[in-house]
């Protein structure tokens, strides 16, 4: 064997001479094979595809609020899809897995169903319009359910994909709800504390707006403008002052009665009471002098000076009298009365200005203190005042974003490829597993083949008796036909015939006992 | 080997006491020889035989399209006999094989049958396969005595020495087998009726069909009775080492050639 050349014709040679360790494998893993693919159950699958559309409007105009990767969502959708719950309702409404589910586990029921439920994402390359970095983003991805049969794949297939889309629809809208939600409520805080300080603020200016830096330049003015009033009442009084004095001096000098005098009803002349006094006084002492008490005379000067004394109770001797009758002293008087009216007018009312100059100035030396504390509180307002703007624009922004999600113009799952029906089941691929046993068999064909070579040691051709013997041999007989012509290949033709026959009986004796008696699933 | 050297000293011995004996187990059974002279080829009884039988058993007789390259390959095969046979100055030929059913006794009389009819030479065909004689099967399925009635003393030579139909081709069959082939191949019977035959038919060829040489030891043992030997090789089935064995056990004589049987061998060009 090892000096034989191994060329084409020795090949086909050998086969030609293990012809049936050749054929007979050949037929038995065929037959097997094809036991095997046909009785493999067919699963169908339904594939629907779901492309992730961006936003409708553009970014500028409503910013969206849910911010994460489609793929991130699409995972966290997958999760809440996929629920016990979700799918014991699916497998409730399709019947699914009855012998998996005979039991009150759903566990291996549900483990089968995930197995069964794919789904792929496709991305695509793309460069980030924000970045300008190429990056991969999910485009799309797909939703398949494999079953027995093409109805129930495609029925499933659909209930799934519409969980998917409803899932992510409620997930985007309570993710910008919860956006807006959050941001009022930022907003209403913000409201009242903005209501706390305004009221703050109010107060203060109303306990110290006086002394506020804008009233700065008024209160110096204000106390410009007393200064002067105080320096002209000053001027006032000092004339008033210096006219009075020189008022009392003429007025001293005036006598307060004319040299007529005037007569009063008993034909005496009319005196001042002062000078009646006087008069009577020492007309009292000279008569007490005199006379006795009991002494008429005494008796009744002592009673008219009781009189007088009693009415002029009360009266200021020096003030000037009122029956003076001298028009000048009058008038001196009058003037020196109404000057030191004016005057005490004056006085008061300089008290009343310098108490007025004293709150001015006291509102000035107030003012940087006032104005630091006015300072604080305005930042504080203002800041707070920022602040609610700014939410209040973002509560805007998210509420509109909500609506965009209610719209659904956000970025939106669409399905574009509704699962179908398929009419080719997608395993067992039968083709490519008959292939398959038809290159194993002739594999095993060979095998068998070069095993029963491999422990043959015969001799073939005469070249390698040759090699044996030294010569080649002297003749090389065929195989003589005895008997009838083709009576061997007939015979060969018999027996193959007849093992096709054994090989598929073989073969569906090994479907009865192996595959029929298993349950196949739908 | 023991049994091997034993039968080899007794045919040396057979030999050195052959020359004595050869008139006496024939008159000891009875049975007359006439012994011709080298020319003059005694005239044996003719039996019919069926073609149809020579076909259904692989005799090619040269009629018919069926078996063209057998044919031809027998033809060649003569040839290369007749050519070396006369060119050695042999004239018995063994015709062996390591195993049985190699094709031996087919090439055996395919070769005598085509050495008769075509090359027109005498030929005595002796079926030495003392343990299963098939060649008288092979030719005839008529009832006829063999060697064996012979040997034991049935019959007479004449009465089995028979011609199947081709001129010049005389057949001694066996019929009865032996359980010890050598021991009755070495009888002193058996050894003068043969040498008696070769020298009575020693213008022709003398083809002995004898068994397998590595199944039993008859061909070796008998080594001094013939001239050269033929061995038959079986495709297939033949392995190396028996054929190394069977031309180590013959060594001492001259190999005549070698051939393939059964073989889906195409015919090498160089052949032609």
């Amino acid at each position: 064997m090892d000096d034989q050349a191994t060329s084409l014709d020795t090949i086909i040679a050998i086969i030609k001479r293990r012809f049936w360790y050749f054929l007979l494998p050949i037929l038995l893993v065929i037959g097997l094979s094809a036991t095997v693919v046909f009785s493999l159950p067919a699963v169908y699958r339904s594939t629907g595809t779901i492309l992730i559309e961006q936003q409708g409007l553009p970014a500028d105009l409503v910013r969206s609020t849910v911010t994460s990767y489609a793929d991130e969502r699409i995972a966290v959708i997958r999760q809440r899809v996929m629920t016990a719950e979700n799918l014991i309702a699916i497998m409730d409404k399709h019947g699914l897995y009855p012998d998996l589910r005979s039991g009150a586990d759903e566990s291996a029921a549900l483990l089968q169903m995930k197995t069964d439920v794919a789904m792929e994402m496709e991305s695509a390359d793309l460069i980030d319009p924000r970045s300008g970095r190429p990056v991969s983003a999910t485009i799309s991805f797909s939703v398949s359910f494999d079953a027995a049969s093409p109805e129930i794949a495609q029925a499933v297939a659909s209930d799934i994909v519409e969980l998917y889309l409803a899932e992510n629809l409620k997930e985007r809208q309570e993710v910008t709800k919860e956006a807006s939600r959050f941001l009022e409520q930022e907003a209403n805080r913000l409201a009242d504390e903005i209501a706390a300080l305004e009221g703050k603020l109010a107060d203060f200016k109303t306990a110290s707006g006086a002394s506020l830096p804008e009233m700065m330049s008024s209160n110096l003015e204000s106390i410009q403008r007393v200064n002067d009033r105080l320096r002209d009442i000053d001027q006032s009084i000092n004339s008033l002052t210096e006219s009075s004095i020189l008022l009392e001096g003429e007025l001293a000098r005036t006598s307060p009665f004319s040299q007529t005098s005037a007569v009063g009803w008993d034909g005496q002349r009319v005196v001042d009471p002062a000078s009646q006094l006087k008069i009577l006084e020492s007309q009292a002492v000279a008569l007490s002098a005199r006379y006795s008490a009991q002494h008429p005379d005494r008796i009744k000067v002592e009673r008219e000076l009781r009189a007088l004394r009693d009415s002029l109770k009360g009266q200021d001797l020096t003030s000037t009298p009122a029956e003076s009758d001298n028009p000048a002293y009058t008038q001196i008087r009058a003037r020196i009365i109404a000057n030191s009216t004016e005057l005490d007018a004056l006085k008061k009312t300089r008290q009343e200005v310098e108490s007025q100059l004293a709150d001015y100035e006291d509102r000035v030396t107030q003012a940087p203190i006032v104005e630091q504390q006015y300072l604080g509180m305005t930042r504080d307002y203002q800041a707070a005042l920022d602040r609610y703007r700014d939410v209040k624009s973002k509560l805007m922004e998210a509420k509109l974003a909500e609506s965009l999600e209610s719209e659904s113009k956000g970025e939106r799952f669409t399905l574009i490829d509704p699962p179908r029906l398929s009419s080719e089941p997608i395993k067992p691929n039968r083709p490519a597993m008959l292939f398959l046993g038809v290159v194993l068999a002739i594999g095993s064909g060979f095998g068998t083949v070069t095993l029963r070579q491999a422990f043959d040691r015969g001799i073939y051709g005469a070249r390698a008796l040759a090699s044996i013997t030294g010569s080649p041999p002297l003749a090389i007989i065929p195989f003589i036909d005895s008997g009838i012509a083709g009576n061997r290949q007939k015979l060969r033709l018999l027996l193959s015939i007849g093992l096709i026959i054994v090989a598929i009986i073989v073969a569906v004796i090994a479907y009865l006992l192996i595959f029929l008696p298993s349950p196949t699933v739908g | 080997m023991d049994r091997l050297t034993k039968a080899l000293e007794k045919a040396r011995a057979d030999r050195a006491s052959a020359p004595q004996t050869t008139g006496t187990p024939l008159s000891a059974s009875g049975a007359s020889l006439n012994i011709r002279g080298p020319q003059s080829i005694p005239d044996v009884k003719s039996r019919p035989v069926d073609s149809a039988h020579l076909a259904f058993h692989r005799v090619l007789t040269g009629g018919g399209a069926s078996n063209e390259a057998a044919t031809t390959a027998f033809k060649l095969l003569r040839t290369q006999v007749l050519q070396r046979m006369r060119s050695n100055g042999w004239h018995t030929l063994v015709v062996t094989s390591p195993g049985q059913g190699n094709g031996k006794t087919v090439t055996a009389i395919n070769l005598a049958l085509n050495l008769a009819k075509h090359a027109h030479q005498s030929v005595l065909l002796v079926d030495l396969d003392l343990r299963r004689p098939s060649v008288y099967r092979y030719l005839t399925d008529q009832p006829g005595p063999g060697i064996s009635d012979y040997i034991h003393g049935y019959a007479g030579i004449e009465e089995i020495l028979f011609s199947p139909g081709v001129e010049g081709l005389t057949v001694l069959p066996g019929r009865e087998p032996f359980a010890d082939s050598a021991e009755a191949l070495l009888r002193p019977t058996t050894v003068s009726l043969l040498d008696g035959l070769l020298s009575r038919y020693s213008g022709s060829i003398v083809i002995l069909d004898m068994p397998p040489v590595l199944a039993v030891d008859d061909v070796v043992a008998f080594s001094s009775h013939w001239d050269a030997f033929l061995l038959v090789v079986e495709e297939g089935r033949t392995t190396d080492y028996e054929v190394r064995k069977s031309l180590e056990l013959l060594k001492a004589k001259p190999i005549l050639g070698t051939v393939l049987t059964k073989s889906q061998d195409v015919i090498p060009d160089y052949l032609y």
